[in-house]
């Protein structure tokens, strides 16, 4: 499937392009919640080493002339039943809840490390009883595991400490299962088997390594949840015992008097809580730090203002005037782009990816996604400024279709409810009507019966059949324009075929204009009247669809074509390759962008930039070499 | 392949949906079965012999000998379980060693109890926090207001860490002791609901509001939503009628297991509150040594969250037209 | 080497139906299909990657190179161990560089991590890991699927470069016909799971004997008044 969705992606991968950017690792680090998390951490660290060597004795001392107090200069939190100090007993309390909580989590991870990889060592039927056994056990509540095994175990500290870690097993155990086996089923542990690689140097090389991250990040955010289990044990009494105390049981003790005295709670309650938040942060931000190296910059960067264009051409369906589509942090994947399309013509705009031609699709539907910034010097959709058309009348004349079939419709609503909602929504027809018109519509694109059709959901279409739906979607309105995204990328070539019939017949039907955006050029050439090349976010040829094979003028457009094998290359000659890459949209030079792969270029080339100038008939290339 | 799956009449999938259904439920019947092996297991694993445990040093042999007789704990293994299997199917649970009452008396008296609080908890979380989480969406969504994500991820992560025994105390000190709006403990009328509930709900609260923030934010950036969105539907529209109903399956989902969840967190709440529900006994019957009443307590508890398992698995089922699929290609 | 009534099935679904094909010494076999056609399967089979029924003779040494590069190598290991992951500890500081020289990388790239690499430069390594096996056939499953055609051209290049170099038999699989013909000296068609034809690149072009074929062929996108 994914064979195909190749060369595209163009808005993700712009924005994509902005995202990356060196030491965000590092700004998710200097963020308020992590900052805070790792204090707590530190300080609950500090507190278990120096703690008991500190206050150890004054946690112990007895003062019968002090029992049961409430909070006094002496004892800022107050006094427990034997006169011993409470700020003493929680400060003291610390190494002992954290050593448990530690130890339970070790049992835990140790235990459910090991179940979740046995699946992938014992034989088949053994595996399924492993896994088996793991999916029931997750869907246990922790608690109810836990007091089962503190009950089976014999109240106290060890039962608590055996029932917290089983409680944690189960989610370790599914965690290192479904790692062990995504990393298991990767082309590269494949490769390595087919290299003859030994089955345990493949799981030293290549599992562990990969699953470690993910595990060690879930053993910190489980200290936290072991440390609130063991704490919530001891607090119904069913953990540590007396003499012995943890922040639970001076919980559990302070909490029979808190109707006296509610302060008497709240130091082992602010201390469980504090814990709690500063390790559920601190691995929050780990979590953050491996899961993304990537968030948008902030720094805006300043275009130039757009210049304003001559009189508009009354006769266009589309006229763009110098486009251009800018991201935080000095990337612009459009730039300057002018582009004209008249009534029932069908451009293609051609395009690697990075080209910046999926963009310039979605800024002339106004979709380009934030933080991306668009500004034109005229963008008129059927003789009126964009800016000035309603949504209904933007709604009815522009129609778009996206190049996933699958994920362009809603799955949760049926076909028919979709395509009706134009309707309604914009042309405030009735229910009934509208549906109406939705099975008119989806009959026209020939999806067969089309009745039954609409009241199915998305999933029970094929590809084809879905992509037929959205063009049929389009067509709820009067459409004056359809910009068409890669549509058919994603299909098979013969259906393909049919999409591209389809689509001319229904540019030749309703008399708008089409703007298809692809990759592929033989696609384009073959669908389209005329030919707009992009190349890092700029026209670099415009040429009628029918001399793109013997008369494209632009070394980047001729590159192309060369090297696309067809049905009547010669076998015996090597394709031509373009050299090097396209430059990503925050490294394009002042020169032309295409010199550095380009085999004419020269040093004007490299310095300035050549215009798009008229050459031939109907043809215009930006290009120093081609045109001087 | 993914084809072949997909597309397809209506009646393999409705019979796809049935077998899955009925593999739901033997997952569930087998789910039982270990239950009900380990309930029974529990009070063969207890260090020492329970009933002496139970009685105490100072009790007479002969009464510990006629307490094991009446509980049958001196005939054989396989021939206890059996009659330990009737019984249960027959609602016999036994009686407890300290009050003599029918355990399943207490069981049922008390379970209504928990699971009022507990529904009621998930449908307050349910209700706050979707709107909530999909409120933070749209408001952070691409990155744009990063002070509100700030903001939403530390309030929401802080409100998780949090256990619900320490909501609960602090509940009781301040509105309670404090000030006394509500009463501190026990089930009497309307306002003692409010505290519990509140206690219960505010990490779920958390908790549903980050994941439907998350699914929130995946949908709009789907394809569907961009046409939607160049079709210039209003916002309110896009956002109820397309995006929620995508977002639901697994806030429902978590919804379902956070509703298990609660039934277990209940436990140290009713402890707070005193709330006359089956936590509150578990509690009393392990720290009593008070055996019959925790084995019976921990089975209903397990079967209860089997169950609630059970009716999530087949709701989504019925509700998600792709669910089955998941399943099948998973 | 020839495989025999292959057959591959998931679950109740079969991929692969009886598959017979012959791949003679030195020779490169296209096999060509739609999604779901079960050429994919036929591939994961082959390599031993899928279960399978039917017979696989004379088949030693068999390596792949999958269709995303960004999957296919560990982010973990660095070029040069990746290449030299089936080659013995001596004969790797020598082997690595010959390896990357082969597809045309310059050997400093040893030190580089795949992140660092584009997705053509990717996909070389994979060759040249493939090739570090010293393979008796290499399969390529839509090795230029995922890449811009620029960058196709210069790895189909590479591909038929290494072939006639090191006389390497091949199976060569893509849904794109141009591809396919480009590069192997016999096609395979295949729909639903069987071969549907199979004969020399020229015959199965120019003159289509199955239905198919000729459905396939008629499907694929032409520039027109190219010379």
């Amino acid at each position: 499937m994914g064979a195909r969705t190749a060369a595209d992606g163009g808005v993700e991968q712009a924005a994509g392009h902005v995202k990356k950017g060196p030491g965000r690792r590092g700004g998710v680090w200097r963020s308020a919640p992590a900052l805070i998390g790792g204090a707590l951490v530190l300080l609950m660290a500090v507190l278990a080493v120096v703690g008991p060597i500190i206050w150890g004795a004054a946690a112990e001392r007895i003062d019968a002339g002090a029992i049961l107090q409430g909070a006094s200069a002496e004892h800022p939190l107050g006094t427990d039943n034997l006169g011993r100090d409470l700020l003493a007993r929680v400060l003291v309390a610390g190494r002992y809840s954290l050593a448990l909580a530690l130890l339970a989590t070790l049992i835990g991870a140790t235990v459910g490390i090991v179940l979740g990889a046995l699946p992938s060592v014992l034989p088949r039927r053994g595996a399924r009883l492993v896994t088996g056994a793991v999916n029931a056990l997750v869907a246990f509540p922790g608690l109810l595991l836990a007091m089962f095994t503190a009950v089976a175990t014999g109240l106290g500290a060890r039962g608590a400490v055996l029932g917290i870690g089983v409680a944690i097993a189960p989610g370790f155990a599914r965690l290192t299962q479904t790692l062990a086996a995504s990393v298991a089923g990767a082309d590269y542990v494949a490769a390595a088997r087919m290299l003859g690689v030994p089955r345990r140097r493949i799981l030293a090389r290549h599992i562990l390594p990969n699953i470690a991250e993910p595990l060690i990040l879930n053993l910190a955010q489980s200290l936290g949840g072991a440390l609130l289990g063991l704490a919530g044990m001891s607090f119904l009494g069913l953990g540590v015992q007396p003499p012995d105390f943890d922040w639970g049981r001076l919980l559990f003790d302070g909490f029979t008097w808190i109707y006296v005295n509610p302060e008497v709670a709240l130091g082992p309650a602010a201390a469980v809580a504090l814990a709690g938040i500063g390790f559920n942060l601190l691995g929050d931000t780990l979590a953050r730090a491996a899961s993304r190296s990537s968030a948008g910059q902030r720094d805006t960067a300043r275009t130039a203002p757009p210049e304003r264009a001559g009189e508009p051409d009354p006769d266009a369906v589309l006229e763009v005037h110098d486009l251009t589509v800018s991201f935080p942090g000095g990337s612009t994947p459009v730039r300057g782009l002018s582009l004209s399309i008249a009534p029932g013509e069908i451009v293609g705009l051609v395009g690697e990816s990075g080209s910046g031609k999926s963009l310039t699709a979605a800024a002339i539907g106004g979709l380009v996604p934030y933080p991306g910034t668009v500004t034109y010097g005229r963008l008129r959709l059927g003789g009126a400024d964009v800016a000035t058309l309603s949504g209904k009348e933007l709604g009815t004349a522009l129609a778009m279709v996206f190049q996933d079939p699958m994920a362009s419709l809603n799955p949760a609503l049926k076909v028919g409810g979709q395509l009706a909602e134009v309707a309604v929504v914009h042309q405030g027809a009735s229910r009934a009507d509208a549906r109406r018109r939705a099975v008119d519509r989806l009959g026209h694109v020939q999806l067969p019966e089309p009745a039954k059709q609409a009241a199915q959901h998305p999933h029970e279409l094929s590809g084809g059949m879905r992509q037929r739906a959205v063009i049929a979607m389009g067509l709820m309105g009067t459409p004056r324009l359809i910009v068409a995204d890669e549509p058919t990328t994603a299909l098979d070539v013969t259906v393909q075929r049919q999409i591209l019939r389809l689509l001319r017949e229904v540019v030749e039907e309703t008399g708008a204009a089409l703007l298809f955006i692809s990759h592929d050029i033989a696609v384009v050439g073959e669908l389209c009247d005329r030919v707009v090349v992009m190349y890092a976010g700029r026209v670099v040829e415009e040429l009628p669809a029918d001399r793109l094979a013997d008369d494209a003028a632009h070394p980047y457009t001729r590159a192309l074509v060369a090297s696309l094998p067809d049905l009547d290359t010669d076998r015996g000659r090597p394709l031509a390759g373009i050299p090097g890459t396209q430059p990503a949209p925050a490294r394009v030079g002042a020169g032309c962008a295409f010199a550095g792969r380009c085999p004419l270029a020269t040093e004007r080339c490299r310095s300035e930039r050549p215009e798009l100038v008229v050459h031939g008939l109907r043809q215009r290339v930006a290009c120093w070499e081609v045109t001087s | 392949m993914s084809d072949q799956l997909r597309a397809g009449p209506g009646s393999p999938a409705v019979r796809r949906t049935l077998r899955t259904g009925a593999r739901r439920i033997v997952r569930f019947a087998v789910s039982l079965a270990v239950l009900l092996v380990a309930s029974f297991t529990m009070i063969h694993l207890i260090p020492g012999d329970p009933v002496r445990a139970s009685l105490g040093p100072a009790a007479p042999i002969e009464l510990v000998q006629a307490r094991t007789a009446a509980l049958g704990l001196d005939r054989p293994l396989p021939e206890q379980f059996v009659t330990y299997v009737g019984h249960v199917l027959t609602g016999d649970f036994g009686t407890s060693f300290l009050t003599g009452e029918q355990v399943g008396d207490v069981i049922a008296a008390r379970l209504p109890n928990t699971l009022t609080l507990a529904l009621l908890a998930t449908a307050v979380a349910l209700v706050v926090a979707v709107p909530l989480g999909m409120w933070a969406a749209v408001r952070t969504e691409n990155g744009r207001n990063r002070g509100t994500e700030l903001a939403f991820g530390t309030a929401t992560g802080t409100a998780v860490a949090v256990p619900e025994f320490l909501y609960s105390i602090a509940l009781v000190a301040v509105l309670a002791v404090g000030l006394g709006w509500f009463p501190p403990a026990g089930k009497a009328g309307p306002l003692t609901y409010v505290l519990p509930i509140a206690a219960l709900s505010v990490g779920p609260i958390a908790m549903i509001a980050r994941i439907t923030r998350v699914e929130t934010l995946r949908e709009l950036g789907s394809d569907y939503v961009r046409l939607a969105r160049a079709k210039r539907l209003p916002a309110i529209r896009l956002h109820l009628r397309h995006v929620l109903p995508n977002t639901l399956t697994a806030t429902l989902t978590m919804g379902g297991l956070l509703l298990t969840s609660l039934i277990a967190g209940s436990v140290l709440v009713e402890y707070v509150f005193a709330w006359p529900g089956l936590g509150l006994k578990i509690v009393e019957s392990i720290t009593q040594k008070d055996y019959p009443v925790a084995q019976a307590v921990i089975l209903v508890y397990g079967a209860v969250v089997l169950i609630v398992n059970l009716v999530v698995d087949l709701v989504l089922g019925a509700l998600d037209p792709t669910s089955e699929i998941k399943e099948v290609s998973a | 080497m020839r495989i025999e009534g292959l057959t591959v099935r998931y679950g109740g679904f079969t991929a692969v139906d009886d598959v017979t094909l012959e791949i003679p010494d030195g020779h490169a076999v296209g096999v060509v299909g739609e999604s779901g056609s079960g050429k994919s399967s036929l591939a994961r089979a082959v390599s031993g990657l899928v279960p399978y029924t039917g017979r696989i003779e004379g088949a030693t040494r068999i390596q792949m190179v999958f269709q995303d590069p960004y999957a296919s190598l560990d982010p973990r290991m660095t070029i040069g161990e990746t290449v030299g992951e089936g080659i013995a500890k001596r004969r790797r500081a020598t082997e690595v560089p010959r390896l990357l020289g082969l597809v045309q990388l310059p050997a400093e790239l040893a030190g580089r991590y795949p992140r660092e690499l584009s997705g053509g430069q990717r996909q070389r390594v994979a060759i040249a890991r493939a090739l570090g096996g010293d393979p008796a056939l290499l399969i390529a499953d839509e090795i230029t699927g995922s890449l811009d055609v620029s960058v196709q051209g210069t790895v189909l290049n590479l591909v038929r470069g290494l072939r006639d170099e090191l006389g390497l038999s091949m199976l060569f699989i893509s849904h794109n016909l141009a591809v396919v013909r480009y590069v192997a000296d016999t096609i395979a068609v295949m729909h639903r799971g069987r071969i549907v034809e199979h004969g020399p690149t020229e015959q199965v072009i120019g003159e289509p004997a199955h239905d198919y074929t000729r459905t396939l062929l008629a499907a694929v996108p032409r520039l027109r008044g190219r010379s």
